[in-house]
């Protein structure tokens, strides 16, 4: 079995049962996608793209936040 | 042997600690002799209508134990009470205690459990008489103190309890095989599990309360490190006015979109505003309710920064001087029968408590007390003994919050006023400037060291008078990420959730550590505290479930109340833990996988000190020398020919400080021993260490 179909995108840790992440970045990734709306009308304009590299700029955001806004912008 | 003195017929008395014991003796009579057998000191009494001989143990001399030794093998509920010297094989002391205690049986015709009066003290003393002194039922006393001082320990011993098998003692015989039942299965699987695919079984445990408690802490982290900010902006104005210029804040404190923010600003700079209303608002402050051991250890990290076992030790230590009354309780209540005007005037004799009580004596005692109860013990309070030996920095400082709060308790409502003036600008924004004040101080006369009298006065305006919105800064902000929890934080949490006892908290988030499931003082778990919560919860939930854990506190509680037998309580545990054994055992060796990979990351996350500056390739790591057991620093590249080493101190805790030398590059750590806590750089060869040694030379 290849090991990428079994292990999160981002660490070693198991891949949880829906998405491409493990049960952590999962969460994670939920909070950035939850979030945006809410950063898009208190900046007025807010591209995809300049919200991840925020996320991962500011240093009040979590480690894992960080870390799936890095990959996805990678993966873009 | 030392020689047992020649008397009998005496009733031979069990405390817990040496110094109680002392204390019990003084109490009984002014004439005792010590003696020391077998390295035990006991204090005989010998007078015709009083024949007391006082000994003491060493907290728990028995133990629950198993014959079944191999740490693989479940399930086990064959446990049985050992002296704790057969299962920990350097506490040898412990069977010359056992020994020493039942050779003075023999002579006994009565005996006085006189162990501290709560669950812990009572499950000593039950053990100790039932296996050392093997004593007929209706022999056996049970004395009931909550101070060591003379006054309460000679009533107690004028009003003995009949029997021992009290329900403190049910209670606690209960909690100790619940909570052995579920640490030794649970954490037996989980070594099997390691066993499964390691050579080794490491040490990893799980507990009763254990699990749920690291399951907070892991909970905590997962929100931090997933958290996503929100971004607000706040508006501040500087004010002129004909008293001098002052900041306002914009009325809301909160604004949510950048835009409305500066639109905020653009029609506000340089307008005129109108002093529209000034609010005052009296605010009355209660006194605090009687420390009881959780709020005392709450109070005592935030002002002294003392983690929860070492308030508690302090205590302990104040307890046995009689100084304080007995620490480990739950009761916020200050009965009238301790004696308040005593206690307040013996405080009255300490020179810096003297004004305090001169206040309180003519007031009327009426102390505020909370609503939790505890039937061993009232809340902690002061003897009002004046202390004969010096306390040290720590003992004082925690004796003075004792007394302070306890005077406190007695105070008055504090009355503070807040104030706010209102700026209105065209009808359609408005400015507050905030203000506090004491108007009475109550209370807080007794207790000022201990809070916040910071006081913010407002500038003398008029209601119509007119200002200028001179200039308006608008901030960005962010919503903070939740705070860790600290040994103060999670201890709050624990006793909120109603999670072990308030003798046990303290101890088990010390094991959180010990175990390398946990780190810092600002606590971080580590893989393995992820991993082992993450396994036991998809597994077996009810391992970490903090309901059910809450549900058997409550049982046991009733218990103490003779409202549940232990019986019941016991079943409903065989039951649930051969449940968790099951699905665990179901899945053993998809646990030894996910433990094993955890386990190698937290060796590595505790280890690795930092990236190798020679081959830049491999990472220098904590070595421990097979052949000298001596530690050092290599490189994890030394298999393709780094040979990036050098020696590390042999003694203290290594911690990695994520720095790196300023002059070689090679990591920084911090090194905490029984020394102040020093960071060097680990590189034997750095300049500067060259240039330290040129300095002293």
């Amino acid at each position: 079995m290849d090991a990428n179909n079994i292990t999160c995108a981002i660490c070693e840790k198991q891949k949880a049962s829906d998405g491409q992440f493990c049960e952590y970045h999962n969460i994670s990734h939920y909070n950035i996608e939850q979030n945006y709306e809410y950063w898009k009308e208190a900046y007025d304009e807010l591209s995809w793209e300049a919200y991840l590299k925020i996320l991962i700029d500011n240093s009040e955001n979590g480690i894992w936040v960080k870390e799936v806004a890095k990959y996805l912008i990678t993966k873009k | 042997m030392d020689k047992i003195p020649n008397i009998s017929g005496y009733t031979l008395v069990i405390c817990e600690k040496v110094d109680a014991a002392k204390r019990i003796a003084l109490a009984l009579s002014d004439e005792f002799k010590t003696h020391t057998i077998n390295g035990t000191q006991i204090h005989i009494i010998d007078k015709s209508q009083k024949k007391y001989v006082i000994c003491s143990a060493l907290g728990h001399l028995y133990s629950l134990g198993t014959s079944r030794k191999k740490r693989d093998v479940f399930p086990v509920f064959d446990l049985m009470w050992f002296p704790l010297s057969q299962i920990d094989k350097e506490k040898k002391i412990i069977w010359n205690r056992i020994q020493t205690i039942s050779l003075l049986s023999n002579h006994a015709s009565a005996f006085v459990n006189a162990c501290d009066y709560d669950v812990e003290g009572s499950t000593i003393g039950h053990n100790i008489i039932k296996y050392s002194c093997n004593a007929d039922t209706s022999k056996i006393f049970r004395a009931k103190f909550s101070t060591l001082t003379k006054e309460e320990l000679s009533k107690a011993f004028e009003n003995l309890k009949v029997g021992i098998d009290d329900g403190l003692a049910r209670a606690g015989i209960t909690r100790h095989i619940i909570d052995y039942t579920w640490g030794i299965n649970l954490s037996r699987v989980l070594i099997s599990a390691l066993q499964y695919k390691a050579s080794s079984g490491g040490s990893i445990s799980t507990g009763r309360v254990q699990g749920p408690t690291l399951k907070f802490i892991v909970d905590r982290e997962t929100e931090i490190r997933s958290f996503v900010t929100k971004p607000y902006w706040t508006a501040r104005a500087l004010v002129d006015s004909s008293k001098g210029p002052f900041y306002a804040e914009y009325s809301i404190d909160r604004i949510t979109e950048r835009k409305e923010g500066y639109r905020i600003k653009d029609e506000n700079e340089g307008q005129e505003g109108t002093v529209e209303q000034l609010k005052m608002i009296r605010i009355k402050l209660s006194p605090p309710t009687p420390f009881n051991t959780g709020d005392l250890q709450k109070e005592a990290f935030r002002i002294f920064g003392f983690s929860p076992s070492l308030t508690l030790s302090i205590a302990e230590r104040l307890y046995l001087s009689a100084l304080i009354s007995y620490p480990r309780t739950n009761s916020q209540k200050l009965p009238a029968s301790i004696n308040y005007l005593k206690i307040i005037k013996g405080l009255g004799r300490l020179g810096e408590y003297k004004k305090e009580a001169e206040v309180l004596l003519n007031m009327r005692l009426i102390p505020r007390e909370g609503e939790k109860e505890d039937s061993a013990h009232p809340s902690i309070y002061p003897t009002g003994e004046i202390p004969t030996q010096g306390l040290d920095v720590r003992q004082g400082k925690l004796y003075d919050l004792i007394v302070r709060r306890f005077f406190s308790v007695f105070g008055e409502n504090a009355i503070k006023e807040r104030m706010q003036l209102s700026i209105g600008v065209g009808n359609k924004h408005y400015w507050k400037v905030n203000g506090r004040r004491t108007i009475y101080p109550g209370w807080l006369i007794f207790y000022e060291k201990y809070v916040d009298m910071e006081e913010y006065d407002l500038p003398a305006l008029q209601e119509g008078e007119k200002v200028l919105i001179k200039s308006v800064e608008i901030a960005e902000k962010f919503d903070k990420r939740p705070p860790r929890f600290n040994r103060g934080s999670l201890l709050e949490k624990m006793e909120e959730e109603n999670l072990g006892t308030k003798a046990t908290r303290a101890e088990i988030i010390e094991i959180l550590y010990k175990r390398e499931y946990i780190l810092g003082d600002s606590i971080v778990p580590t893989n393995l505290g992820f991993q082992i919560t993450l396994t036991l919860s998809k597994y077996s939930k009810e391992i970490v479930s903090v309901d059910l854990t809450k549900e058997m506190e409550s049982k046991l509680e009733r218990i103490e109340v003779g409202q549940e037998t232990p019986e019941n309580v016991l079943e409903d545990t065989f039951y649930l833990t051969l449940k968790s054994i099951d699905e665990l055992s179901n899945n053993i060796e998809k646990i030894g996988e996910e433990l094993k990979t955890a386990l190698r990351q937290t060796y590595f996350e505790k280890n690795i000190l930092g990236k190798c500056p020679q081959c830049k390739e491999g990472n220098l790591i904590i070595i421990r020398s097979k052949k000298t057991g001596k530690r050092f620093v290599g490189c994890t590249n030394y298999k393709n020919g780094c040979r990036a080493s050098s020696p590390l101190p042999q003694q203290g805790i290594i911690q990695n400080t994520g720095k790196a030398c300023m002059m070689c590059g090679w990591p920084i750590i911090l090194v905490r021993g029984r020394r102040i806590p020093w960071k060097l750089c680990i590189n034997m060869n750095c300049p500067s260490k060259r240039r330290q040694k040129n300095g002293r030379q």
